[in-house]
């Protein structure tokens, strides 16, 4: 009895570690076959993390008040100068920004093409930063029309991302820029057709013949339609060894700073929903 | 209720997306506490969560709930070898 007993113990001991090796295993199974997980187990996720999304955006409101406060008079002076120096620069620049808009749209009525856009506005819920996964958690779902694959655009026209999951008010997407993500996209005037390539963390990366010339500032763009922009050429590394040259790609925006997205039908659906005007029987 | 405590700031850092902090912390308490099943599950639920396509065309990747069972298994192996855990029985 007592063997028995002691066998019993053992075996209740070394149970956790058996467990362990189980989830590690089926761990290392569903990641090898990309098996995702279970469809509720996403929306309970989803529906946990909602007040603790709540509660970060909270506490980061919270010290960033206290912080202005004990900032002093003369550098807030200083701060709204410059502030307002740089409205009157943007004001500027946005009719000319306007103009061109219109022109825009003029040429491509001219040329037979209808491009009706049909945004969505969201807010970013979540948006883990220092995470190796460059995902958005953004606060419309189905309920609000979104389908995976629908891209996700910040300002007018600058592509960051695309939906990869989609439940009832809420989604996920994962920006151009993630690890493994491969964009086709087009550089320069002549529209030179490339693959680019995300490597986390706001990176996005093309790899060129060394021969070709490309300067710093030239446009890339994301084949769609309509045509995304996605940034501009920034760094440019050339190994002398190498055949291939790697150009760094600038994004105009701050993917860490984004606190509101739009997001791009790739199906225009509803009728509230976006700035279409509804087709005419 | 330390490990009450414990785990509540595990699952609010873990969701709040602080990686640097969650890991360090998580591997912590696999080997502070007995039976630690709230660190995989909480990794699980950061994959879910955040998880993402890490290849083209697919490759759903479980990176933080790969790396907590495997520090969960560690840690069990280390604690039946280490004499301070049969001494400090937590």
């Amino acid at each position: 009895m007592i063997y028995l007993r002691r066998d019993n113990r053992e075996r209740s001991e070394r149970r956790p570690l058996y467990i362990g090796i189980v989830i590690f295993t089926v761990l290392l199974l569903f990641s090898v076959f990309s098996i995702k997980p279970p469809a509720p187990s996403r929306s309970l996720v989803y529906f946990i993390g909602r007040p603790v999304w709540a509660l970060q955006r909270f506490m980061s409101s919270v010290t960033g008040d206290a912080f202005t406060v004990l900032r002093t008079k003369s550098a807030l002076v200083r701060e709204n100068k410059e502030l307002r120096g740089e409205v009157q620069e943007l004001e500027s620049a946005m009719l000319d920004v306007d103009r061109i808009r219109s022109d825009l749209k003029k040429y491509e009525r001219m040329l037979g093409r209808n491009s009706p856009a049909a945004f969505v506005a969201a807010n970013v819920l979540a948006k883990p930063s220092t995470m190796p996964y460059d995902t958005f958690i953004l606060d419309v779902g189905e309920e609000g029309g979104i389908a995976v694959g629908d891209t996700i655009v910040v300002g007018n026209d600058t592509a960051v991302g695309k939906i990869i999951d989609v439940r009832g008010s809420i989604s996920k997407a994962q920006l151009l820029s993630s690890a493994g993500v491969t964009t086709p996209v087009l550089v320069g005037e002549k529209a030179l057709s490339f693959d680019a390539h995300g490597y986390g963390g706001g990176n996005i990366v093309i790899t060129v013949p060394r021969d070709l010339a490309l300067a710093v500032g030239e446009a890339v763009y994301i084949g769609t339609n309509p045509r995304m922009f996605l940034g501009e050429v920034d760094v440019v590394s050339v190994s002398p060894s190498d055949a291939m040259k790697l150009v760094g790609i600038r994004l105009p925006v701050n993917i860490f700073e984004i606190s509101q997205v739009k997001i791009l039908h790739s199906q225009p659906v509803g009728d509230t929903l976006f700035s279409k005007e509804p087709d005419r029987l | 209720m330390n490990r009450f405590l414990a785990d509540i700031f595990l699952f609010i850092i873990a969701l709040g997306g602080y990686p640097f902090l969650f890991v360090p912390l998580m591997v912590v308490l696999v080997f502070r506490f007995d039976r630690h099943y709230e660190s995989l599950v909480v990794a699980i639920v950061v994959d879910v969560l955040y998880g993402a396509p890490l290849w083209p065309g697919g490759g759903m990747v479980y990176l933080f709930g790969t790396v907590a069972a495997a520090a969960f298994v560690v840690a069990q192996i280390l604690k039946k070898r280490l004499r301070y855990y049969s001494k400090h029985a937590i």
